[in-house]
């Protein structure tokens, strides 16, 4: 069931006035029935791997729990009088056998997911594909990518003891499939969710009103735009010999648009959805275009899914001992400046990695992470120099000018970046990138270029009014959600926001002849 | 002790700051990530504690005070 269909907002709508009929204590219930519903709509396979996760990890917090439990006991009754050395050396050994189980449970989690998301495109050979070649045969299971970060992550929480294991297997499952946040994020983290997803808030009509207007920003974000703005892209996306110069510049452009609309549009239809059921996620998206350097922006886009990889990659990395070691003998050989940041560069560096093998199959995600690391590391690198240019100009870091400036800056480098994601040959990209300046054929782009991208002048004044309107809206956001603004001048302002999001979707909306409402940019990964 | 030798530590890495009166070591941007590491280091060298990745939030570094209170209760848990 896509987001963008009629039986999702029926469904949605279904689900809001049921859970407030429901006493609070029951609508957990109906959140695992409705998730398990949804995922079943995309193939029953999936849910039993899901299920398999989610009785793994389940499983294997007990254990862990159990070990602490048996371990503190022992300490106050066994070991009560032993030495500090032979207390030292039992909490080692039980600090060992947890990190074995937590060890073994990553693993599996992580072998899965390799099985499911990478088989296919590392073994070709093995998979029947109706060539009757290889005999192995299975899709990929929805929302795959992001319930393995949730489950690895819960994992490792209860290991490090910040919160006790989940004692009802099935409120675990309904962490891992709660189909709000299914199939794109954001990536909650259980510690965060459990409390509002098994005590959700009770009625309130302010809150659902706020969460109409929420999902109908979403629609009017993704099909208004996105859609709108996607066929240009495919067909730029699939010529790379043809589209060079000035149309890898509007590639550029497009795509950033389009994936702006589209991923921050899904997030506001989860988040709206799951606010209207009185569960409250948290924002994926804090203004990244407003980022100065590429560090904040991967603190501000996709926020989940960079603070994962922070806390359960790169600090584990960083804190790891062969890290350690590597650290004490960089600093040793290289002094206390580059010896001191060598070892973080190498942990973000394998951060970043993981980060686009995470988004990918092929090379061109693996190139665009180890990018993003690179460009991080430069701007750590000449951080002395800014910070010098700062101390002679003092007032430059707040004048409106020069953050623009920066801003777009961190726009453009992202914008650039991504241009990876539209071919597995990361070549094909550099060289599209290159014929930029290269190439010189705006002539012919704007003497008929956009009608044959299928863009009417039409489509283009839609988009660029669209594009205006997230702006306004995003600036306004800033410090006081549009929602609250509207609401303290009257119940009505709201109201009326809606009804113009509803109607610009059904005017506005791209829906085409044989439209097919297409999926959002995020789900595939 | 601890408390001492942890106080030499962070003046070594930054001996502009007031450590010893300091509440906001990472709050106000004195320590960063590459501190952070090099704390970790020294503190399994120093005490053969191992901190670990989910202990790195801003308040067990916020203070010298804050990061011994962290040494110790690590060395009693796990």
């Amino acid at each position: 069931m896509l987001f963008t269909s009629w039986s999702f907002i029926f469904f949605i709508i279904l689900l809001t006035c049921v859970n407030y009929i429901l006493p609070v204590r029951y609508r957990w219930i109906l959140f695992l029935i409705s998730s398990l519903f949804f995922y079943a709509l995309s193939g029953v396979a999936g849910l039993i791997y899901l299920s398999a996760a989610a009785l793994i990890i389940w499983v294997l917090a007990l254990v862990i729990e159990d070990r602490r439990n048996k371990g503190r006991d022992e300490l106050k009754t066994v070991l009560a009088d032993a030495s500090s050395d032979e207390k030292k050396a039992y909490r080692q050994k039980i600090k060992k056998s947890i990190g074995v189980v937590r060890f073994a449970g990553i693993l599996m989690l992580v072998a899965l997911l390799f099985v499911f998301k990478y088989s296919k495109s590392l073994f070709p050979s093995l998979f029947d594909e109706g060539s009757g070649d290889g005999f192995l045969r299975f899709a990929v299971p929805m929302g795959i990518s992001f319930y393995t970060l949730s489950a690895i992550g819960y994992l490792a929480d209860v290991s490090n003891n910040k919160y006790g294991a989940e004692k009802n297997p099935l409120k675990l499952a309904l962490y891992l499939s709660f189909f709000p946040a299914l199939v794109q994020g954001p990536i909650a983290r259980f510690g965060e969710l459990k409390d509002t997803l098994f005590e959700p808030a009770p009625f309130d009509g302010g809150k659902v009103m706020e969460a109409a207007l929420r999902i109908a920003w979403g629609y009017f974000k993704k099909i208004i735009v996105a859609d709108r703005i996607a066929a240009a892209v495919a067909v730029l996306q699939k010529d790379p010999g043809t589209y060079t110069g000035m149309y890898s510049f509007l590639l550029i452009v497009f795509y950033t648009v389009q994936i702006y609309a589209d991923f921050t549009g899904g997030i506001d239809i989860t988040i709206g959805t799951a606010k209207a059921l009185g569960v409250r996620l948290a924002e994926n998206f804090d203004h990244p275009f407003f980022s100065r350097t590429l560090d904040e922006y991967w603190r501000r886009w996709h926020m989940s899914m960079g603070s994962w990889f922070r806390d359960y990659v790169f600090y584990p990395v960083s804190a790891s001992k062969a890290l350690l070691k590597v650290a004490k003998a960089s600093r040793k050989r290289l002094g206390d400046g580059f010896g001191r940041r060598l070892p973080v560069y190498i942990s973000t560096l394998l951060t970043w990695a993981l980060t686009g093998i995470w988004h990918g199959t092929t090379v061109n995600f693996l190139v665009w992470g180890l990018l993003n690391g690179i460009f991080i590391i430069i701007g750590t690198e000449i951080d002395p120099l800014s910070r010098k240019l700062h101390e002679r100009h003092e007032g430059l870091r707040d004048n409106t000018a020069f953050r623009f400036l920066q801003a777009s800056r961190t726009v453009a480098l992202t914008a650039a970046l991504r241009l990876f994601d539209l071919a597995p040959d990361p070549m094909t990209t550099v060289k599209r990138f290159i014929s930029i300046f290269t190439v010189s054929n705006a002539g012919e782009v704007l003497g008929g270029g956009f009608s044959a991208l299928g863009l009417s002048v039409y489509d283009l004044v839609i988009i660029a009014a669209g594009i205006a309107v997230m702006f306004a809206v995003s600036f306004m956001n800033r410090d006081m959600s549009v929602y609250e603004k509207l609401r303290k001048r009257g119940f009505i302002y709201p109201v009326i926001a809606f009804a113009l999001l509803i109607v610009a979707v059904i005017i506005f909306g791209a829906y085409g002849t044989g439209y097919d409402a297409s999926q959002f940019i995020y789900n595939q990964f | 002790m601890m408390l001492e030798k942890l106080t030499e530590l962070l003046k070594g890495l930054h001996p502009e700051a007031d450590i010893e009166n300091e509440d906001g070591l990472i709050d106000n941007g004195i320590l960063n990530s590459f501190d952070i590491v090099t704390i970790i280091a020294e503190v399994d060298d120093m005490f053969d504690v191992k901190i670990p990745a989910s202990e790195i939030v801003p308040e067990n570094f916020n203070s010298v005070r804050a990061l011994s209170d962290l040494v110790e209760r690590i060395s009693e848990e796990f």
